[in-house]
């Protein structure tokens, strides 16, 4: 059934494409999620991003796709549907139904982000807006950050790793900061105890506290001891669950599959 | 007339003669023929005992006398004169002074009259270590002192050292203790990711005996009591029966500040000790907190006059004063040395900057290994 629903949709797909007499549409909005404005300030978006990388730069929504695996199915719709670009494409799935997206790459584009490394930079940032259903600026993060990542390619010659991510420039400022402030406040601590201990190596003359050296150590005896219960006092800790919850949260990269042509990773949001 | 003095001079060649520390001898400055403690004691008794008695007729006469004229009353209590009976000149004392030095012909000098009847040490530790370890233990109080003053060890001058016998109150007292402190014991149980810890507080009352034996107290006010108490802890297995010839050669002054007020200070340090003791006893819980009350007892307080040996080192540095004291006996050094702050703050610096130097490298090298291992 999953199989049969899988064949149709991409039949119609092509169809359409077919009918249409043109390139496929780079939104396909099958899920009806953005508005009518929206629609345009991203179509535009992905034009540009096509236009720069001669790729195609692609966004599909659908409510359901029929229990297919969401991998499968974008990667079915890359290579079948999307393949008139002369470096390939990159193509967002979000299927709201089950709450999954997926990115597919495909040729070149899929040369730019390669691996799950590249998935999960583009996602970490994509699927925040998806839980908060603004889905216009999830998309809109998608071509910026599929720009971002063929940019790097075209420049360095390689792809994108997490090694080659510039620093956040606040990042930046807080690691300069911890590097110079950490040093310089156990340091201080250290100097001023320091100081303080050889002050007082300079004097030896104090009270004496106790008179323990005079205690006659054998006359002690104890006469009397006893234990009474005051009161109790309970304190109760839950471990939290934030551990568990991260890699879903973040946008981290759950499903990944390689088909031979194309290449990409997913996950829930 | 009868002197109130006595000096203490070899009857071989009337040089003055002096108690050699870490012996029971007495020896001559000059021929350097030994006595016996004994025998110096039974040489001096006589002459003592006349001097005591003529003391205490003349301390009344002394007393009215001048009570009339220019000293003020104050001035008269603290001062006394004596005569040097070796050579005639007049010794200035206080009057606490025992033994003395006279300042023109360096005999010893002894006041009987202030060390005869109830005035009388029941014990003396005698001297063990010499001016020379004196002066040396001050030289290797010095070293390794990184805040003194450069100028301090070449430009301070000594002004005295001086051995004296310092007037101790020594206590045994039995205590009957009693505290009650706060302890607790906690238990935890963990079921699922909630662990629950509950905390059980008990109520510990305590109850002891316990002794303290020969607790020093110093007898004197111009000893500072935190000096005193800082050359701690006398060896009470030198400690012997008194006798004036350990003093020959060394100052002593009679004790100022009477028993009564003494055991005063004794008590504090004890109550510290017998608390501590009683905690010690409060046993099988996690944490043994606050005293919620304690109470202190003394029976049976015995109290004994005695000399403790000191060594006096005073110094003068840029017109100050500093004082330094040797524990006559074991030879334990104390003092307050000064400090240069300028040194201080330059010290300080400096482990700062390489305090900040090898905090940086170390995060740099922790960064490079996590990123190379992990």
């Amino acid at each position: 059934m999953k199989k049969i629903f899988l064949v149709l949709s991409l039949l119609l797909s092509f169809l359409f494409s077919c009918i249409s007499f043109a390139a496929a549409p780079s939104l396909d909005d099958g899920a009806k999620l953005l508005k009518t404005s929206e629609r345009i300030l991203l179509e535009k978006e992905l034009q540009r991003v096509e236009k720069e990388h001669g790729i195609r730069c692609v966004v599909v929504t659908r409510k359901s796709i029929g229990g297919a695996v969401p991998g499968e199915y974008a990667n079915k719709l890359n290579k079948q549907v999307y393949n008139d670009a002369p470096n390939g494409a990159i193509l967002f799935l979000q299927v709201t139904e089950v709450r999954k997206w997926y990115i597919s790459t495909y040729g070149n584009a899929r040369a730019a982000v390669v691996g799950t490394d590249g998935v999960e930079y583009m996602s970490k940032q994509i699927v925040p807006y998806l839980k908060k259903n603004e889905h216009k600026n999830a998309y809109m993060t998608f071509a910026q950050r599929a720009d971002e990542l063929l940019k790097f390619k075209n420049e360095k010659g390689e792809a994108w790793t997490p090694d080659s991510q510039e620093t956040d420039p606040t990042e930046l400022a807080i690691l300069g900061g911890a590097m110079v402030g950490i040093p310089s406040l156990v340091s201080g601590f250290w100097a001023k105890r320091r100081r303080k201990k050889r002050e007082e190596a300079m004097s030896n003359v104090n009270f004496s506290k106790a008179a323990d050296p005079y205690l006659n150590g054998d006359s002690f005896e104890l006469t009397n001891e006893s234990n009474k219960y005051l009161y109790s006092i309970t304190t109760t800790h839950t471990e939290s669950d934030d551990d568990d919850d991260d890699d879903d949260d973040d946008g981290s990269v759950s499903d990944s599959s390689s088909d031979g042509d194309c290449d990409g990773g997913g996950g829930d949001y | 007339m009868a002197e109130q003095v006595v000096n203490y001079k070899c009857p071989a060649c009337m040089a003055p003669i002096s108690f050699k520390p870490d012996t029971d001898k007495c020896v001559c400055e000059f021929c350097n023929t030994e006595f016996n403690v004994e025998t110096i004691k039974n040489f001096f008794a006589d002459k003592e005992r006349v001097a005591a008695k003529t003391h205490d007729e003349n301390e009344d006469k002394w007393k009215s006398k001048e009570l009339s004229e220019e000293f003020s009353e104050e001035e008269i209590a603290s001062m006394q004169t004596f005569t040097c009976s070796s050579c005639g000149a007049e010794l200035v004392c206080d009057q606490n002074t025992m033994a003395t030095e006279c300042c023109y012909c360096g005999n010893p000098a002894m006041i009987p009259g202030r060390f005869s009847k109830m005035l009388k040490p029941k014990y003396i530790i005698p001297f063990k270590k010499t001016k020379n370890e004196a002066m040396e233990a001050l030289k290797e109080f010095y070293k390794g002192k990184e805040l003194l003053p450069d100028l301090f060890t070449q430009q301070n001058r000594i002004e005295a050292i001086q051995g004296m016998y310092v007037p101790f109150w020594l206590f045994n007292i039995d205590v009957e203790g009693q505290a009650i402190y706060k302890a607790s014991e906690s238990f935890a149980t963990t079921s699922g990711k909630t662990t629950t810890t509950v905390t059980d507080y008990y109520e510990c009352l305590r109850e002891g005996t316990m002794s303290f034996e020969f607790v020093p107290v110093d007898g004197s006010v111009k000893m500072e009591d935190d000096f005193m108490e800082s050359i701690e802890p006398f060896d009470y297995r030198d400690l012997v029966p008194f006798e004036s010839a350990y003093m020959a050669g060394y100052l002593a002054d009679k004790y100022d500040v009477d028993a009564d007020t003494a055991v005063r200070r004794a008590k504090e340090r004890m109550q510290d000790s017998v608390e501590k003791v009683l905690r010690g006893t409060v046993t099988g819980y996690d944490e043994v907190g606050e005293t919620l009350g304690f109470a202190m007892l003394c029976k049976n307080a015995k109290s004994f006059y005695a000399m403790a040996p000191v060594w006096i080192v005073t110094t003068r540095f840029e017109d100050k004063p500093y004082t330094f004291m040797m524990n006559g006996q074991t030879g334990k050094f104390i003092g307050r040395l000064p400090i240069d702050v300028n040194k201080s703050k330059k010290l300080m610096y400096r482990d700062f900057a390489i305090g900040a130097v090898v905090v940086f490298l170390l995060i740099v090298l922790v960064g490079f290994l996590v990123n190379t291992f992990l």
